[in-house]
């Protein structure tokens, strides 16, 4: 089943949810789809990589399962775990139950062999807790599933995700293989805070973005923020792409400059002035440093 | 139609970057989903297939603008009147570029090629018969630039020299090209050594089951076990503390060094780094995210390093323990990278004794070879005493060695 007809209908699709983005994006996109691979999208931090995800999500009105990594992620956090508590919860409460089917039973490795035989009933469905990964597998209907900041993982655990990626399907040793019904459109990112493994970037079709052109992110904040002067959108991301070129210390993303615009907004600013700036610039900038910096030097 | 994809893959592998056989079909297969008409969407299947490190992307562009492109741009308006201009440009191409890759010798490569052509034709056999195919076909028919640009020499490749890296001198100057190769080398191995450190914690974190503490907790829930303590067994994390002589011939090293240090310092709660020729900076901060070359490029231009300086290892370590004992602590592994020779200034040993006594360990790397130490006005053998570990540090093997001796410690 193909979501997408074509390159420019998921551009489309996109746009109905908000994501402004040109061929550069809905290629990669629309081929994953159709190739049945994941996506690994690498950018600097706030270029909207997760949003590629959510967007995903909502314009196929598909769930969306998140998995964020984070340094020490292992298995039993990402794939699955058995709800220990539950089965000794209910064992507790089924003792009876238990003692009743064990009276026949007259020597202790007859008892044994008894209960044995219900052992599928402690290692069933019942008892797993389904993280993520299998969440993701597990579902009936198609999912998007997203795992964030990959690179944040152990190796290890690279290692274990490449195994489910490529056929998406678990072994759980009280259950036996699980498999997908719908293989779920896979998107990975990454802040390159370490370099993935070669065998991962093979299986991935993958997508670099950097920060749009200007004229692409005056259509982004003309979007977001409606009420916005197209002249002071324009300015706006003039100053923020000048910034950008700056060596600052974190530079602003998207998600920034719109904050920053629909301030400017509700502050009824007409343009930018020194006086703006200054009031506003702990919106865009977050780095104390580097406010400073563009305070004392100013933007030419 | 295959033909031309591989063609551009191997051009693509010629350029240095690395593209597999898989990655070829896919890209193969994603042509079969887009058209090729639109240029946009045609050149981003093939990116997205093919490219999998963003410092590649530059390499793809150029190239893919010099086999595509124009070609493309002409089949899309066939009568326009540019068309004559715009014929023209393919041979200026052919003639501005006397490829790079001509002058490279080697034959690997391109039986590798071959094979792949031929796999590529049975999934072209395959693809036949659906609609697009023919007009891929087609348009590519037309495209006759970069036939030239076809590897018939490929580059001797990255790999062979590979296997030997672990061996070069480091402690000379090197060719450009081959210091980022052994940069690319350290990252890996820095990978390898912080992968085998993960594992212990990971270990660490799955400990076995604490009975007695399990145990002590179920008396709340009516002596049932209801939560299971693990043991963890307890890994200290260090603090690595970086002294670095940058002077002269020994920066060669040091700065191999300081990657392997950059590399690894998320394993340490904290990694400070200090630079000196006869006074020290330190440099801890200038690590930050940015790439490491950029990072060497702004050390080397900062007037402050003194770095033509007379190194002065007595004047360092005195400055050193007089403004920086204090943080040192029984969790510090301190490691000074240097060649130990002082240029006949007093070498102060006493300073390294005081910081001995103060830190868990006490490394020194000397990136010369070990039989012209205590030579001339080299006095290893002053400070060896004070040093836990001395080791000689001139090539990547033993970098390695001292990857693993800092994280056991």
């Amino acid at each position: 089943m193909t979501a997408f007809s074509s390159v420019q209908h998921v551009i489309e699709l996109f746009d109905r949810q908000g994501y402004i983005c040109g061929p550069e994006v809905a290629t990669p996109v629309y081929l994953m789809d159709r190739l049945e691979k994941p996506l690994l999208v690498e950018g600097p931090p706030g270029v909207g990589k997760t949003e590629i995800a959510k967007t995903l999500s909502k314009s196929l009105s598909r769930r969306l399962i998140r998995l964020q990594c984070y340094e020490g992620l292992d298995e039993s956090k990402a794939l699955y775990e058995w709800e220990y508590t539950k089965q000794l919860l209910y064992t507790q409460m089924l003792k009876d139950r238990i003692g009743g089917l064990l009276e026949g039973a007259r020597t202790l490795s007859e008892a044994v062999e008894l209960l044995d035989r219900q052992d599928s009933a402690f290692f069933s469905q019942h008892f797993l807790l389904p993280r993520p990964l299998l969440e993701a597998i597990l579902s009936p209907e198609p999912v998007v599933l997203l795992i964030d900041e990959v690179d944040r993982s152990d190796d290890e655990f690279e290692s274990f995700l490449l195994e489910v990626l490529s056929d998406f399907q678990v072994s759980i040793p009280e259950l036996g293989t699980l498999r997908s019904a719908q293989r779920p459109l896979v998107v990975l990112t990454s802040n390159a805070n370490r370099n993935l493994s070669e065998a991962l970037r093979r299986r991935c079709l993958y997508l670099y973005i950097d920060y749009p052109s200007a004229e692409q992110e005056v259509r982004i904040v003309l979007r977001k923020s409606p009420d916005i002067d197209t002249e002071l959108a324009n300015q706006v991301v003039r100053f923020v792409q000048k910034i950008r070129t700056l060596n600052v210390r974190k530079p602003p993303s998207i998600s920034e400059t719109i904050d920053w615009a629909l301030a400017l907004v509700v502050l009824n600013a007409p343009h930018l002035s020194r006086e703006v700036l200054s009031s506003t610039l702990n919106v865009l900038m977050k780095d104390k440093e580097d406010i400073e910096r563009i305070m004392r030097e100013g933007v030419r | 139609m295959t033909e031309r994809m591989v063609t551009f893959v191997r051009t693509l592998r010629d350029a240095g970057v690395r593209v597999s056989m898989a990655e070829t079909m896919d890209a193969a297969e994603a042509l079969r989903h887009t058209p090729v008409s639109e240029r946009p969407v045609f050149k981003m299947s093939l990116q997205a297939a093919l490219i999998k490190e963003h410092t590649d992307i530059p390499t793809f562009d150029a190239l893919f603008e010099r086999f595509f492109m124009v070609q493309l741009k002409d089949a899309e308006q066939p009568a326009g009147p540019e068309t004559e201009a715009q014929e023209g440009e393919p041979e200026n191409a052919q003639k501005a570029d006397p490829d790079a890759e001509q002058d490279q010798t080697g034959e690997t490569g391109y039986e590798e090629g071959e094979q792949q052509a031929q796999q590529e034709e049975g999934e072209g056999e395959e693809a036949a018969g659906e609609e697009e195919e023919g007009e891929i076909e087609e348009m590519l028919s037309r495209i006759q630039v970069g036939e030239d640009t076809a590897p018939t020499a490929p580059e001797p490749g990255r790999q062979p020299h590979r296997a030997k890296e672990e061996n070069i001198d480091l402690y000379q100057e090197l060719p450009p090209g081959q210091v980022e190769d052994l940069y690319e080398a350290v990252e890996e191995l820095a990978a390898s050594l912080v992968t085998r450190r993960s594992i212990r914690y990971h270990r660490a974190r799955r400990g076995q089951v604490d009975i007695k503490r399990t145990l002590q907790k179920s008396f709340r829930t009516g002596n049932m076990p209801f939560h299971i303590i693990l043991k963890r067994r307890k890994i200290n994390k260090h603090e690595l503390v970086v002294l670095c002589d940058i002077s002269g011939s020994v920066w060669e090293v040091a700065r191999f060094f300081l990657k392997l240090v950059q590399e690894m310092q998320i394993q340490f709660s904290r990694a400070r780094s200090f630079l000196f020729v006869d006074r020290i900076n330190e440099v801890t901060d200038t690590f930050d995210g940015r790439p490491f070359e950029e990072i060497i490029e702004q050390l080397k231009d900062d007037p402050s390093l003194n770095f033509f300086g007379l190194s002065d290892f007595g004047r360092a370590f005195y400055q050193f323990y007089a403004e920086h004992l204090k943080s040192l602590s029984r969790t510090t592994v301190l490691v000074i990278l240097g060649d130990a020779r002082t240029n006949w200034f007093d070498p102060m040993e006493w300073t390294l004794d005081e910081m001995k006594l103060r830190t868990h360990q006490v490394i020194w790397l000397n990136p010369e070879p070990m039989q012209y130490w205590d030579t001339d006005d080299s006095v290893m053998s002053k400070y060896a005493p004070h040093c836990h570990h001395v080791l000689e540090c001139r090539n990547l093997d033993q970098l390695k060695r001292v990857g693993e001796l800092i994280l056991q410690t």
